[in-house]
């Protein structure tokens, strides 16, 4: 963060003034520059550096006007001042080159999009495909595809022409939109008739599926399973990142998929009809929003040649005029109010130097003192080299960062924090004679480890600036990162709680993680691998509100991110040498105890996953050695409940044997495994017995209620466990993930769970402590 | 002959050719097909075979779709027996109790012959059972969470079971001229954790000459164990526990001709009467 505090240009109050002198109409205190320090995917390229100015502000916080102050989501720097007479500032966002290559995934305006896939480690948004013309497309009875065939032998015409076709998925529905190239522009062709509208509901369920555009997102893992039957070689849940990405991007941990598993879509063709399209073809190219289509409007602007500031370069003159005669400052001010222009320049990334230099500003606003049709009236010498000249100096800001980020303020600041030991290894982790015991030293090796994770990591930011920078529109780069879900470690640490509340049955209480813990956990548990933000990405939790849901969830069934196993691992617990199960189940699941993200817990749900993942990455376990001892080659256990299957059926449950199945442990030791068995819970529950509809982000998609947060809770778990603590969580995950202004003070919310027995309710406090590093 | 001894030579009887042709013994479970059509994890009784059984009870599904068959001789209906087929895509089904696709019904009459038994097709289904259990009006809700959530409405739909379980053992003399047997069925609730629950109902078929017929469908039981609060050392503090279970009388009174239902809570009072409408040939609640 660079600041900087200019502090003496005032408002100019004198209302008569000529037009000439609305640059005096400005209240600018100073300046603030935030270098951002993030991560957009996986590996070093994801890591990014961009900046944000926040230019005329009328009050700067005492925060941000520390130099290399830290400053955090939400946080106020200051309040807004003067910009041409009305209440606003100037706002920037820019980054150098290295890092536009980082974020684009290339420096210049060529997307290579005929020959090569989009990035595989950066994926979020929208999914675009480039379908070309040579593509068949189809007809079928009753719009119904063949989800056998990837090529049906007959009918099929060539499309004729290339198109631009982006899948984009929201609160369950699926959205398709075509775009054909003319000349430079890439135009939307909108359907003559959408037949996707007359499309009837089928009430899709485990028991019944038929290909349906009506709850698309929702039902996908019914779509993929009815896929995974017909192509029976193939992994359900490669197919599932088929229908979600287009492609398996997860391939370290995901099965190849064969070509013959099609991914039909009803595409808008260009002459204004709706065929299908397999879009699962190696001549269709796959990206994402994070590869900065071209047909989304994104252009490359150089500017950097420019001598004045005023915008000149043709392909910006180009959209500026409609064709009708000469520019004007008039027309200019027209067509920028038109949304088209608006749009045209949201997406332009612009290739320029900063406009504060003092060492240039003076030459780049000299057009300001000659007429022409845009700028009919010219500042008189004398007021350009004084007051203007005065005013816009002080306004410079340049240099001042140049030095500061290059070499006073270090990379890293708050990527590079690392672990403090002390934080974490706590008194359970040292014996009498304060020695670590074998599970503190074994902490303390794994700290060691995230410790150098994060040397590592920091190495990847490149946070030099250079005198070319490149330009984003802020509010189109901000909507459109809104769509990254990917996390850094400490990011995340962020939502874990500073104070949480917790009912444990007879007492409410409060707990506290500090940012070291919170950081380890983060790091080593609950994104450990990215397999979080993996999970996050495959299974469209992109929504604040689903990711809200789901980290409440999280944070109670991981024990506020500290375990993937459920606590005793199963076993019996000594009482003054009595052994006991601590809980009635627990005698019957055993070994099948709980596991990854959501715990799974009973054979029945470690099946059910391992059947969707397939064999091929959870392969048969056919040596018979499984970590859990109480699993062997003839051991038997019982799939569910015993208690509640025997009263259903009225027949005596008979336990059955696990092996060859892959052993239990994969949902601990492989973190991928761990955090996907989570979210293939959430897609797959069943969230209606009556009509069998399943995936509990149909209730999560409503609201971060109260009652949201319940029926999120039931599905998860019954309701039981951590009600009230899962209610807390959302609340205090809701105040800083959410575009709300934050909330400071502490509150307490009364929370009633419905039980069949009556109702309890529990004042829930929310402590909104934030979580920072000291 | 008195009737004593004509009884004891009936069982002597039965219990010689039971044993000297092999005659099907009632089964309770289920035989599962691990790989061609004829092979099953339990020995399918002899002269029903998969392919004989298919092809009498469902000729239009393809053999490869067979996942299962129950076999049962009918209560009250000597050398008569009821078969179910399990029809599905082949999912591994080694580890299920009971049948989580499509199910038909057949029943068969066997025909003593020298060396061997024939089995003679009465009747069956002609399409796969497809009724759905109304739950309107029962005691017991489905609808978990909205009923959780003091939603009025969150009992009111129709659904389809999980799973077939078993053909129900039990007599169920409706009438003297509709032979009728019961199918249970089941909904599983599976949480993350360790907590579960589970819901069945009873389906009753007749036959109606050579055709049967689903002409009661309703839910029966309801069981959920859910985890509750944890202490402190992360061992379970408490744990809730709901049942409700129901009970099918078979009245005196009559519709139509054809004897009411009723449907009774276990130690409850709640109470429903099924009567039968023959133009629908089915029961419907009051």
């Amino acid at each position: 963060m660079v600041s900087q505090n200019s502090g003496d240009i005032q408002p100019d109050i004198n209302e008569e003034a000529p037009a000439g002198a609305v640059y005096r109409r400005v209240d600018s205190r100073g300046v603030v520059v935030l270098r951002h320090e993030t991560e957009i995917g996986e590996g070093p390229d994801a890591k990014i550096v961009y900046y944000s100015v926040y230019h005329h502000l009328g009050i700067i916080s005492e925060k941000a006007k520390k130099l290399g102050s830290q400053i955090y989501r939400k946080e106020l720097i200051g309040c807004p001042g003067r910009v041409g007479g009305q209440p606003g500032i100037h706002m920037e966002i820019f980054c150098s080159e290295k890092n536009l290559k980082k974020i684009i995934g290339r420096a210049s305006d060529e997307l290579d999009y005929k020959n090569k896939n989009g990035r595989k480690n950066i994926v979020y948004g929208d999914v675009h495909f480039y379908i070309p013309a040579t593509i068949k497309s189809y007809s079928f009875q009753n719009d119904i595809p063949p989800l056998n065939k990837a090529t049906p032998s007959s009918g099929g015409e060539v499309i004729g022409v290339d198109l631009f076709l982006t899948m984009q998925f929201k609160k369950g529905q699926v959205e398709l939109h075509s775009r054909i190239k003319s000349g430079d522009e890439y135009l939307k062709v909108e359907p003559l008739n959408n037949k996707k509208k007359s499309m009837s509901a089928h009430g899709n369920s485990m028991a019944h599926y038929e290909f349906s555009y009506h709850d698309y997102e929702y039902d996908m893992y019914l779509l993929a399973r009815e896929l995974q039957k017909l192509h029976s070689t193939n992994s359900c849940s490669s197919i599932y990142e088929l229908l979600k990405f287009g492609r398996v991007i997860n391939s370290e941990n995901e099965a190849d998929l064969s070509v013959d598993v099609p991914h039909w879509h009803l595409v808008t063709l260009p002459n204004k009809s709706q065929k299908w399209i397999n879009l699962h073809h190696l001549d269709i190219k796959i990206f994402s929003d994070g590869d900065f289509p071209p047909w989304m409007g994104w252009k490359f602007i150089d500017g950097s040649k420019d001598e004045t500031s005023q915008c000149t370069n043709k392909i910006i003159l180009n959209v500026l005029n409609d064709g009708k005669g000469e520019l004007s400052m008039e027309k200019i001010a027209g067509r920028l109010g038109d949304d088209f222009v608006k749009h045209k320049f949201s997406k332009m990334i612009c290739k320029l130097r900063s406009e504060w230099n003092d060492k240039t500003i003076m030459k780049m606003e000299s057009w300001r003192t000659k007429k022409s049709n845009l700028n009919p009236q010219p500042i008189p010498e004398s007021e350009y080299n004084g007051n203007f000249k005065s005013d816009a100096v002080k306004l410079c800001f340049w240099q001042d960062l140049l030095n500061r980020n290059n070499s006073i303020i270090p990379s890293g600041c708050l990527c590079g924090h690392k672990i403090n030991p002390e934080e974490v290894i706590s008194k359970k982790y040292k014996g009498s004679d304060g020695n670590l015991n074998a599970a503190g030293k074994k902490l303390a090796v794994n700290i060691d480890i995230e410790n150098g994770e994060i040397d590592r990591s920091v190495r990847a930011y490149e946070p030099l600036l250079e005198d070319n920078l490149y330009y984003f529109n802020p509010a189109a780069f901000i909507e459109h990162f809104s769509k990254n879900m990917w996390f850094s470690n400490h990011e995340l640490a962020q939502a874990i709680p500073r104070i949480y509340y917790s009912y444990n049955g007879d007492s409410e209480g409060k707990g506290a993680v500090n940012y070291s813990t919170a950081l380890f956990r983060a790091a080593h548990v609950l994104n450990k691998k990215n397999a979080f933000n993996k999970m996050v990405r495959k299974y469209g939790f992109s929504e604040k509100i689903r990711l809200t849901h789901l980290l409440s969830q999280e944070l109670t069934e991981m024990f506020m991110a500290s375990t993937v196993e459920e606590i005793g691992g199963g076993h019996q617990q000594s009482r003054n040498g009595v052994l006991f199960w601590p809980q009635p189940a627990m005698e019957y699941y055993q070994a099948f105890y709980g596991r990854g993200h959501m715990q799974l817990t009973w054979p029945d749900n470690y099946a059910k996953y391992g059947d969707y993942r397939s064999k091929r990455v959870l392969p048969d376990n056919t040596v018979g050695n499984y970590v859990d001892t109480r699993i062997t080659m003839s051991s038997t256990h019982y799939w569910v409940n015993p208690k509640d299957e025997e009263k259903a059926t009225k027949k005596k449950a008979i336990p059955k044997q696990w092996y060859p199945r892959y052993d239990p442990a994969k949902l601990v030791d492989d973190a991928y495994s761990s955090a996907d068995s989570g979210g293939w819970y959430w897609i797959s529950k069943i969230v209606s017995s009556h009509s069998g509809e399943i995936n509990i982000s149909r209730h999560a998609d409503l609201s971060l209620d109260s009652s949201s947060v319940g029926s999120v809770s039931v599905f998860v778990n019954g309701g039981g466990n951590g009600y009230f603590d899962r209610q807390g969580f959302s609340i205090y995950v809701k105040n800083f993930f959410l575009d709300e202004k934050l909330n400071e003070k502490s509150i307490k919310k009364d929370i009633a769970r419905p039980t069949k027995k009556g109702q309890i309710t529990k004042s829930v406090s929310v402590d909104f402590t934030p979580q920072r590093k000291k | 002959m008195s009737r004593v001894v004509r009884l004891l030579f009936c069982l002597f009887f039965i219990h010689l050719v039971n044993i000297a042709r092999a005659s099907p013994l009632p089964s309770d479970g289920w035989f599962w097909r691990t790989g061609d059509i004829n092979s099953f994890n339990k020995k399918l009784p002899a002269e029903m075979s998969a392919d004989f059984l298919l092809s009498k009870v469902a000729p239009a599904v393809k053999t490869s779709k067979l996942v299962g068959v129950s076999i049962k001789s009918w209560p009250g209906f000597s050398g008569r027996y009821i078969v179910a087929l399990c029809v599905g895509d082949g999912e591994n089904v080694e580890n299920i109790a009971g049948c989580q696709s499509e199910l038909y019904f057949g029943i068969f009459e066997m025909e003593a012959a020298e060396n061997s038994n024939n089995y003679i097709l009465l009747a069956r289904t002609e399409n796969k059972v497809s009724d759905e259990v109304n739950w309107k009006g029962s005691n017991i809700s489905q609808e978990e969470n909205k009923c959780l959530n003091g939603d009025a409405n969150c009992a009111i739909e129709k659904s389809f079971p999980d799973e077939w379980n078993y053909i129900d053992s039990a007599t169920f003399k409706i009438s003297e001229n509709i032979p009728t047997f019961g199918m249970r069925a089941s909904w599983a609730y599976r949480y993350a954790g360790s907590s579960s629950g589970m819901a069945s109902a009873l389906y009753l078929i007749a036959q109606f000459g050579k055709k049967l017929k689903v002409i009661f469908a309703a839910p029966m039981s309801y069981s959920e164990t859910i985890e509750g609060e944890w202490n402190k050392s992360h061992t379970l503090k408490s744990e809730e526990h709901f049942a409700v279970e129901n009970y099918l009388i078979v009245e005196e009174k009559d519709t139509a001709g054809v004897k009411n239902i009723i449907l009774r809570e276990k130690n409850g009072k709640w109470r429903k009467r099924y009567k039968w409408n023959p133009i629908e040939r089915m029961y419907f609640s009051d």
